[in-house]
């Protein structure tokens, strides 16, 4: 399963809480990898997210299954794949698969025949195959004991760029097909706009995680939040700056929390005990004039004809860019996507003229 | 974690201002680093960088682990020119999302409010 959102939308919250939840069977082994602490997004490699949950699982099995010969070489397998080794091989005794893999050699010309059937899914890559037959290996005691094992992947999505994320699910996510362990996985924002049945292909099921979680015109929700979160406590601040910064948060829960702490940190500047709505305005400003940082023409333009026509195709890259960078928010209403330009950024651009 | 905007002229003034304020207030050693060494910059409640070019390489060091970095508790500073910072913000936005606060500081007036 994918979920697909944009940055702040809450993807992780919603890992996490799954965790949680999955939590409460006891058959359940479920694994959270957070790839980015566990190595260079930038350096990852095809087959490293295996590595990941290979050496996960591992920590679950008992001891006895531990101590079997096959698990144990798969296990230090892995560990061999993940920080690599250097050996020495005798020129008779190269591996030819090895050595033609990269360069032919001097005495050999590479000689291509396109198959007639083009295949639906690329192929997956050697290494990819090895590493998923060691997590098997590891993995079959838990299965054949019929426990549940999910894996949960979080920080696959700040690969902003959907082609790499689409290099890791063709390659480490589709190895794990029919293996019977699930994988719920944090996705980024461009693939629900992909045209491609991407998402249909790869994925049993998929979840479209909006930034904004509700609509603060129709929603009590968001203010719910600063309540709870103290709002009300001593006086700090009238229904009046809890609604304005409801309103302007445009219901992005991140954005709420950093307007909130904003207004705080403008009354205590201005030595006061609660948040006025002189506070709320300068903060607002603040969040809108972050969004306006980097803001070009070509921008500007696509943001006067949406707030002028309600027009906003997501075909266009600089429209993309913008919903990820939340300049333009996506919501979600009885199955139809419909987009808005963030309210503390459309202040500060009717402010400027 | 602050993006700290300011002039190429203010840098050194802004820069001795920072460390002064750390040695102050806290009684530590700021050392401001290349915003490229952060992967290997490690101690320290406060952590400063300079970013005087944007590369490929910053970019994605920045955005990928942002997430990193906010985990460790430690605040990060990081100091660039206006210029550089739209450059940055737009093709970094983890990074951006991150950001507690992006903010244009200047060098302390030291003249006591007489004209100079």
């Amino acid at each position: 399963m994918a979920l697909v959102g944009g940055i702040g939308s809450g993807k992780t919250t919603e890992l996490q809480l799954t965790y949680k939840l999955l939590a409460r069977h006891e058959d359940a082994i479920n694994i959270y990898v957070d790839l980015g602490e566990l190595t260079d997004l930038n350096a990852l490699n095809p087959g490293a997210i295996l590595i990941a949950i290979g050496r996960q699982l591992y920590k679950h099995l008992s001891k006895a299954d531990e101590q079997s010969d096959q698990i144990k070489a798969a296990y230090k397998k892995l560990g061999v794949l993940a920080r690599g080794e250097t050996t020495y091989v005798a020129q008779d005794q190269l591996d030819p698969d090895e050595y033609f893999e990269d360069d032919p050699g001097p005495s050999f010309e590479v000689v291509h025949t396109p198959g007639l059937l083009k295949p639906r899914f690329p192929a997956i890559q050697r290494n990819v195959e090895e590493v998923c037959d060691l997590v098997i290996e590891i993995a079959k005691p838990l299965l054949e004991s019929e426990r549940q094992i999910t894996v949960l992947i979080d920080g696959l999505d700040r690969l902003i760029r959907p082609e790499r994320f689409r290099e890791f699910t063709e390659q480490d996510l589709r190895a794990l097909r029919g293996t019977q362990i699930s994988i719920i996985v944090a996705a980024p924002l461009l693939l629900w706009f992909d045209k491609t049945r991407f998402l249909q292909d790869y994925f049993y099921d998929f979840k479209h995680i909006p930034a904004a979680i509700a609509d603060p015109e129709k929603s009590d929700f968001l203010k719910q939040v600063l309540v709870r979160r103290g709002a009300r406590d001593r006086d700090l601040m009238d229904e009046d700056e809890i609604s304005e910064l409801s309103r302007f948060s445009g219901g992005v829960l991140r954005d709420l929390i950093a307007l909130a702490r904003t207004s705080a940190d403008a009354a205590y500047r201005d030595d006061k005990d609660r948040i006025s709505p002189a506070h709320v305005r300068s903060a607002i400003r603040q969040l809108g004039k972050r969004y306006l940082t980097g803001l070009g023409k070509i921008q500007r333009k696509l943001i006067n004809h949406l707030l002028e026509n309600g027009d906003y195709s997501t075909e266009d890259p600089v429209c993309r860019e913008m919903l990820i960078n939340r300049r333009v928010l996506e919501h979600c209403a009885e199955g139809r996507d419909y987009f808005s330009v963030h309210p503390a950024l459309a202040e500060v651009l009717k402010e400027s003229g | 974690m602050y993006l700290l905007i300011h002039t190429e002229e203010a840098r050194l003034a802004i820069e001795t201002d920072l460390k002064e304020e750390v040695a102050v207030q806290l009684g530590d050693t700021l050392v401001i680093g290349q915003g490229e060494a952060i992967e290997s910059h490690d101690g320290g409640l406060i952590r400063a960088f300079r970013i005087d070019q944007v590369s490929p390489q910053l970019v994605g060091l920045l955005d990928t682990h942002v997430v990193r970095l906010e985990r460790t508790g430690a605040q990060f500073l990081f100091l660039t020119t206006a210029p550089l910072a739209d450059q940055l913000l737009t093709a970094a936005p983890n990074f951006r999302n991150r950001l507690t606060e992006v903010m244009q500081i200047v060098p302390d007036d030291l003249s006591g409010g007489f004209p100079r």
